[in-house]
């Protein structure tokens, strides 16, 4: 469904900074219907990947494909992207900023309103529809971007860092209902994250990258049906892969880091 | 925070309070003579005098008129050159210098012209007043839009929105709170200077009036004029507040 071919992303030269290879010769296939999510080191370049399939950046090198169309630019009939800064209109209600996107895909009035509002009930803040974003807490107003998204019906998600500004309680509870709601329609997810248990949670499989410039180091399978449940966090192959996951992003991590401040 | 607000109305009524006693005291006693400073019972009886003047609400009309054509003028064509400089980055840069240094010579220079160009009527007062309100409103416009938060417009062009959605409905709504300063500045120096305007060179409005009563050494009637002049920037004022409030964040 989301196709990366030989993808090389290099950040141009500027203000006596050397030309950055973010990416280099990425080859990958999310297949349709999976949950996929990319890990790694930060500065590995996995928003950027995320950022190519969504039409946000184009390859130097190297072509993504989206449900087999080449993508140049954003393309919100088959890509429907969650930001990590929640990225909601303040002078819009809950409702209106579900609205907002199809608005702009030119979904007329009454149609938007019965499908905003359906999004709504989906994440559990229907009765919020007329609140506004300053009045809800972090977590409600990523529930309320996620029924954004939602709400265009497209065949693909991406999701980047989504749950990265909350806290560990709230992640885990989104997480669970991300994983109801994917269970219950059949979309691709594409997500970006540093939670190690947040990934092994959600995923089929994991992509864990390499630092700067990011490549493939190796992909995880977790052969778990969803809806997945809380039980899941507790059965040895969730500490496995938890474990494994780990083990590999250690060292990369540790190269990341102290490669940046040296 | 609630009992800062408090008490700053405290200080502020008591100021004013304290204000209206040492009128009274100095007119009373008349250590300020009525030809200066008016007892203010009489500016409150000249007040309630002229309000029952069909006379004073022509000058009022001529007034409003004058502000509203002004002020209109002044938004359409300052969030026009706004949008132009904020958004079309090579021409912003053309034109901000010269916006900022127009903005810093005292434009009242320019009355005397507009007196030469339009005449004594309305049509000076309106224009000069447009002049005033303008710049605050285009460099409001452009600096709002130029600092629309990154996050909102790459939202909205994976959401798939146009050019002039993203302009009308994401980088416009979300410069308002930043436009509006600019609104309520302007509205507030267009009124001034059409008030100005009058004084200096007008046969009607309340400008006009409040001058030739000064004249005549009439202070009571220059201080009605001049409650008249405040109760209008006050509805000014809170007319611009409550469009402000609908795009608080």
């Amino acid at each position: 469904m989301i196709e990366f071919q030989d993808v090389s992303v290099v950040y141009a030269a500027s203000h006596g900074i050397a030309p950055i290879e973010a990416l280099q010769r990425i080859s990958l296939a999310i297949h349709q219907g999976e949950f996929f999510t990319l890990i790694g080191p930060s500065g590995c370049g996995k928003t950027t990947l995320l950022n190519l399939a969504a039409g946000l950046r184009r390859p130097t090198k190297g072509q993504v494909l989206v449900g087999g169309n080449a993508i140049q630019r954003p393309r919100p009939d088959i890509v429907s992207i969650v930001f990590q800064e929640y990225s909601l209109f303040p002078w819009r209600t809950v409702l209106g900023n579900v609205e907002a996107g199809l608005e702009f895909r030119g979904v007329p009035a009454p149609q938007r309103r019965e499908r905003a509002l359906r999004y709504l009930r989906m994440v559990g803040l229907e009765s919020f529809a007329n609140a506004y974003p300053r009045q809800l807490s972090g977590g409600m107003k990523q529930r309320v971007a996620i029924a954004r998204a939602l709400s265009l019906e497209t065949p693909v998600l991406l999701m980047d860092e989504p749950f990265g500004a909350l806290d560990e309680q709230t992640r885990m509870v989104l997480g669970e209902e991300l994983s109801r709601i994917f269970a219950r329609t059949d979309k691709t997810i594409l997500l970006v994250t540093h939670s190690l248990a947040e990934a092994v949670f959600l995923s089929d499989r994991i992509a864990v990258m390499t630092s700067r410039p990011g490549r493939i180091r190796k992909i995880i399978e977790v052969p778990v049906p969803h809806p997945r449940t809380p039980e899941f966090m507790t059965s040895d192959l969730f500490h496995e892969r938890r474990d494994e996951l780990f083990r590999l992003l250690h060292d990369e991590m540790r190269a990341s880091v102290l490669g940046a401040e040296s | 925070m609630i009992s800062n607000v408090k008490l700053a109305t405290a200080i502020q009524s008591t100021t004013l309070l304290a204000v209206a006693i040492i009128w009274y005291l100095a007119a009373a006693s008349r250590w300020v003579s009525p030809l200066i400073l008016p007892h203010p019972f009489a500016v409150v009886a000249k007040l309630v005098e002229l309000l029952g003047r069909p006379d004073t609400y022509h000058h009022l009309a001529v007034t409003i008129y004058e502000f509203t054509a002004a002020i209109l003028l002044a938004l359409l064509i300052g969030i026009t050159v706004g949008i132009i400089a904020g958004t079309v980055r090579y021409i912003g840069e053309l034109i901000e210098p010269l916006l900022l240094a127009l903005y810093a010579i005292p434009i009242i220079m320019a009355f005397p012209l507009c007196i030469l160009f339009f005449g004594i009527g309305s049509l000076s007062k309106i224009a000069f007043a447009a002049l005033y309100a303008f710049f605050p409103i285009a460099i409001q416009t452009m600096k709002g839009l130029r600092h629309v938060d990154r996050s909102l417009v790459r939202a909205a062009i994976s959401m798939g929105a146009g050019r002039r959605q993203l302009l009308a409905k994401v980088m416009f709504p979300a410069a308002m709170p930043v436009i509006m300063t600019g609104v309520r500045l302007g509205a507030v120096l267009g009124l001034l200077s059409v008030v100005a305007g009058e004084m200096l060179g007008a046969l009607e409005g309340i400008g006009q009036k409040l001058s030739r009563s000064v004249e005549v050494f009439q202070s009571d009637e220059a201080f009605a004029w001049i409650m008249i002049t405040i109760g209008l920037v006050t509805l000014v004022n809170i007319s611009v507040g409550a469009v402000e409030k609908r795009y608080e964040s």
